[in-house]
């Protein structure tokens, strides 16, 4: 139990660095939803690799967590605002990347410094990101949504259920993260990281079909 | 391996109750902003269908009346121009004293069913469209054809209206002076009436068409009646009014358009 843990969060990179290759292969026919869904994945993969080189370096990598929580997110709110035009607040998504973008800036100076994990700024954006999944989800349940971008379907449910694993088992991670350091064991820890590391394998599983399914831009 | 702190229930459990309930809540809000924009996204699709199904109308009707127009002008100016000049041979001949007497029997017969054409095609024209409502506009040509409804002596119609002189645009003078014909056909053909009236009122910017007589009566939904009154509605609608017809004693209908004059 203990090696699968351990090897769970050392292969973690490898689904991030193939979902990217294969979003690099069909960025160019990619429709613009999904181009800004692309941006992410590539953004995911290079924080991936620069944070791998700076932990066999030897040093603190939690800056780019920082980093990574404010443009991830900023790039899949616009995502899901590309896909949910003319069905939320025109202006909603806009003033809650403002709103997050704020908060995570004086996080990031006052409350959670860059040099150590943001467990706040993590948890905001993944109860930011499971409203967005789950209003997703009602959105594409409807018949005349689903006639309208019937094209897109299959491809939003795959992401969208990605998204949804991903930040709904972030939410717990991040929120216990720090009663779990603080009271239990190493073990234990590594047993709630090797969870996470998981469900972001599943997450870019889904997001890998869900680019598959998507339509291209010669047949959009 | 370190003692497991038990987790308390005001420290933990009750913000991650609190979250659910904000994650719940904020869901909730947006739902019903789509359910709402859904609902206005139909009715505005709805709208577009109907303003495009008028319109289409609209076009279809004009094009008939265009080409009614046009027969109606070449039959009374091309055949009736020569149908008119034959007869004038013929009468020309009929004093010629040379021809027999047979021949002129012969003649006068032709002539006589030419003059008959002549009325038939007069009347065909008239029918199509009458020169009258292009010429002198609406009311007159009501008045016209109350006077030949009474002529008859079958049903007695009467008119009252406050156009005067007043000049409508041509595809609400069409459509009125139809809707108006297409009663009156109803009432002579199925009515079984004495009297019928006609009132045209001009308000402000609307115009209303009231007509009733007092026969049996008809079937007061639209939908379930025959191809006249179905025929009513569409110009109705076409020309931006409303039709509806009331339940009672003999027959009640209402015409309402909006007019900008």
């Amino acid at each position: 139990m203990e090696y699968l843990a351990v090897n769970l969060i050392e292969y973690a990179s490898a689904p991030v660095l193939i979902t990217a290759v294969y979003a690099g292969f069909i960025h160019h026919r990619l429709v613009t939803e999904m181009r800004i869904l692309s941006y992410f994945i590539f953004l995911s993969a290079v924080i991936e690799l620069v944070s791998k080189v700076m932990w066999y370096q030897g040093e603190n990598n939690l800056p780019l967590l920082h980093l990574y929580v404010l443009i991830g997110f900023i790039l899949l709110a616009m995502f899901y605002r590309s896909i949910l035009q003319g069905f939320i607040p025109p202006k909603l998504i806009s003033a809650v990347i403002a709103g997050f973008t704020l908060f995570t800036i004086i996080n990031s100076a006052f409350i959670e410094p860059l040099t150590t994990f943001n467990s706040l700024a993590l948890t905001v954006q993944s109860v930011l990101m499971i409203i967005l999944c789950v209003f997703t989800f009602l959105v594409l349940m409807n018949d005349i949504v689903r006639e309208k971008r019937q094209d897109l379907l299959s491809s939003l449910n795959w992401i969208n259920s990605g998204l949804f694993l991903y930040y709904l088992s972030s939410l717990m991670v991040f929120y216990l993260g720090d009663q779990f350091i603080q009271y239990y064991s190493a073990l234990t820890n590594q047993y709630l990281w090797s969870m996470h590391s998981f469900f972001a394998m599943i997450m870019y599983i889904c997001l890998i079909v869900g680019l598959w399914k998507s339509p291209t831009r010669l047949n959009s | 391996m370190e003692e497991p702190h038990e987790i308390e229930l005001l420290s933990i459990v009750l913000p991650l109750i609190g979250i659910i309930f904000l994650i719940a809540v904020v869901v909730l809000y947006l739902n019903q902003y789509f359910q709402r924009q859904l609902t206005q996204q139909k009715l505005a699709e709805q709208e577009l269908i109907n303003k495009q199904q008028q319109a289409l109308l609209q076009t279809s009707i004009n094009a008939q009346e265009s080409e009614r127009k046009r027969i109606a002008r070449d039959l009374h100016d091309e055949l009736g121009a020569t149908l008119s000049i034959s007869r004038m041979h013929l009468m020309k001949l009929e004093q010629n004293q040379e021809i027999s007497k047979d021949l002129k029997i012969s003649i006068e017969n032709v002539r006589s069913v030419i003059e008959s054409s002549l009325t038939s095609m007069r009347r065909i024209s008239h029918e199509l469209m009458p020169a009258q409502l292009e010429t002198f506009g609406l009311a007159k040509t009501l008045h016209t054809v109350v006077n030949r409804v009474n002529e008859t002596g079958g049903l007695s119609l009467s008119l009252e209206q406050s156009l005067g002189n007043m000049r409508m645009p041509w595809e609400l003078e069409v459509g009125i002076y139809r809707i108006v014909m297409e009663l009156v056909h109803n009432t002579i053909k199925h009515g079984r009436a004495a009297q019928a009236h006609i009132s045209l009122k001009r308000m402000l910017h609307q115009l209303e068409m009231i007509y009733t007589d007092d026969g049996v009566g008809m079937k007061t939904n639209v939908g379930t009646a025959g191809l006249g009154l179905k025929s009513i509605e569409a110009r109705a609608n076409a020309i931006g009014g409303t039709f509806q017809i009331f339940e009672g004693r003999g027959f009640h209908a209402r015409v309402v358009l909006s007019i900008n004059i």
